[in-house]
């Protein structure tokens, strides 16, 4: 037996019958597991991190993503949960980028980073190769910056990072392309 | 170095590392995950979605089960084709949006003013196991479907059924040739809608009307 779950308004009868239809013959997709979400906490950091540049920037971003998505409960079509995040973490940043550029200008203080490296990272990488890194990444342009933080950064698969960021995947895999390009120049020129 | 050797160092290199998460943000995330639940309207909600489910497991427990009867809901909805043996009910003038016709405590909703169906008929059919049905007809344009309650408890499911839900209302829905067939239970009572529309949309939309909160489910 499937398994269907819709919900209707009073006043139906107004929608056409395709959009009738349509809410009553197709999934709706499920709702959002609120108690999985802090799981994602880590990788959303990176990518705020890799947005905004700033440690405390990244985590009024991070904070603030979640009580966004946490305001109510969230049904999503086709999303993983973190590919959820994520476009939930751009709109917010986009949001409070905004809000910032509408205040008064505000002086960056220098702040000092922990770097960490997962299991299965680079025995050779150094703190300075993971910082020229992220520096070159705040470097790009918007596009091509979003682009390598969903797919190297958080992780999504290409269909899934298109899906967040509403592009197509080879839109992805071009930006991609760009952006690994920028910041392995960018290794290269450290290291040299 | 290749492109692509460049470019999977910059993965592997981004992919594994990055700056450590602040401490306290992952607990303070933990917190806002847990708050919604004790906020009045989250609770609504979640008390909501309880009962749903609650209401959906006693209906599919009660369909399921069957209760000793052999009567489907194939047959129960068979009046439905049928012709009507008697004149419509007329809408009751005290609850405009309800008919003025009820059978084993199930009254009939009125979908003229709401959605353009009105009634033409009624009948009455003994059923197997000595089970009886009251079927209103109702119609808009030159599509005509039956609303069927069907006396004692509610009847097994049909096991290929799509099983939907509106309004709280828990439906399961099949083809039955060219008629769509839904089903539903009310105030204990099995329900049976059926007739050729041109969407099941339509079935569905009806008996999940709660006729302004005068009919629950």
């Amino acid at each position: 037996m499937r398994v269907v779950t819709v919900e209707i308004r009073q006043a139906v009868g107004r929608a056409s019958r395709q959009q009738e239809s349509d809410r009553f013959s197709k999934p709706r997709g499920r709702l959002l597991e609120a108690e999985r979400l802090p799981d994602h906490a880590d990788r959303l950091f990176r990518a705020a991190y890799a947005l905004c540049g700033s440690s405390h920037d990244a985590e009024d971003l991070v904070q603030e993503t979640y009580a966004r998505v946490l305001r109510r409960p969230r049904f999503i079509r086709r999303d993983a949960d973190l590919a959820y995040l994520l476009r939930a973490l751009r709109n917010t940043w986009i949001a409070m980028r905004r809000a910032k550029d509408a205040r008064a200008q505000t002086v960056e203080l220098h702040e000092e980073v922990h770097w960490v490296a997962d299991h299965g990272a680079d025995p050779g990488t150094t703190a300075l190769d993971v910082a020229a890194a992220y520096d070159a990444m705040r470097e790009l342009s918007d596009p091509l910056r979003e682009a390598i933080v969903a797919v190297d950064v958080v992780g999504l698969s290409y269909r899934e990072a298109a899906r967040a960021l509403r592009v197509r995947e080879g839109t992805i895999m071009s930006r991609l392309f760009r952006a690994r390009e920028r910041v392995a120049d960018r290794l290269e020129g450290e290291a040299a | 170095m290749s492109s692509d050797l460049r470019h999977e160092r910059v993965h592997r290199l981004l992919s594994t590392t990055g700056p450590a998460t602040p401490p306290g943000l992952r607990e303070r995330i933990a917190a806002q995950t847990v708050r919604p639940a004790r906020r009045s309207r989250p609770r609504v909600a979640l008390a909501g979605a309880v009962a749903t489910v609650a209401a959906a497991v006693v209906l599919a427990v009660a369909l399921v089960a069957g209760l000793g009867s052999h009567l489907t809901i194939a047959e129960a909805a068979r009046p439905s084709a049928l012709a009507a043996t008697a004149p419509a009910p007329a809408q009751d003038a005290r609850r405009p949006t309800l008919l003025r016709a009820s059978f084993a405590g199930v009254t009939y909703p009125d979908w003229n003013r709401q959605f353009g169906w009105r009634t033409t008929g009624r009948r009455h059919d003994s059923l197997e196991g000595g089970r009886s049905a009251e079927t209103v007809f109702y119609q808009h344009t030159h599509h005509r479907i039956g609303y069927t309650v069907v006396s004692g408890r509610p009847l097994k499911a049909p096991g290929h059924a799509d099983r939907y839900e509106a309004n709280g209302l828990v439906m399961l829905a099949y083809k039955d040739g060219r008629r769509d067939v839904v089903t539903f239970e009310r105030d204990g009572r099995t329900c049976v809608l059926a007739g050729v529309v041109h969407q099941r949309a339509t079935l569905l939309k009806l008996a999940s009307w709660k006729a302004d909160g005068a009919l629950t489910f």
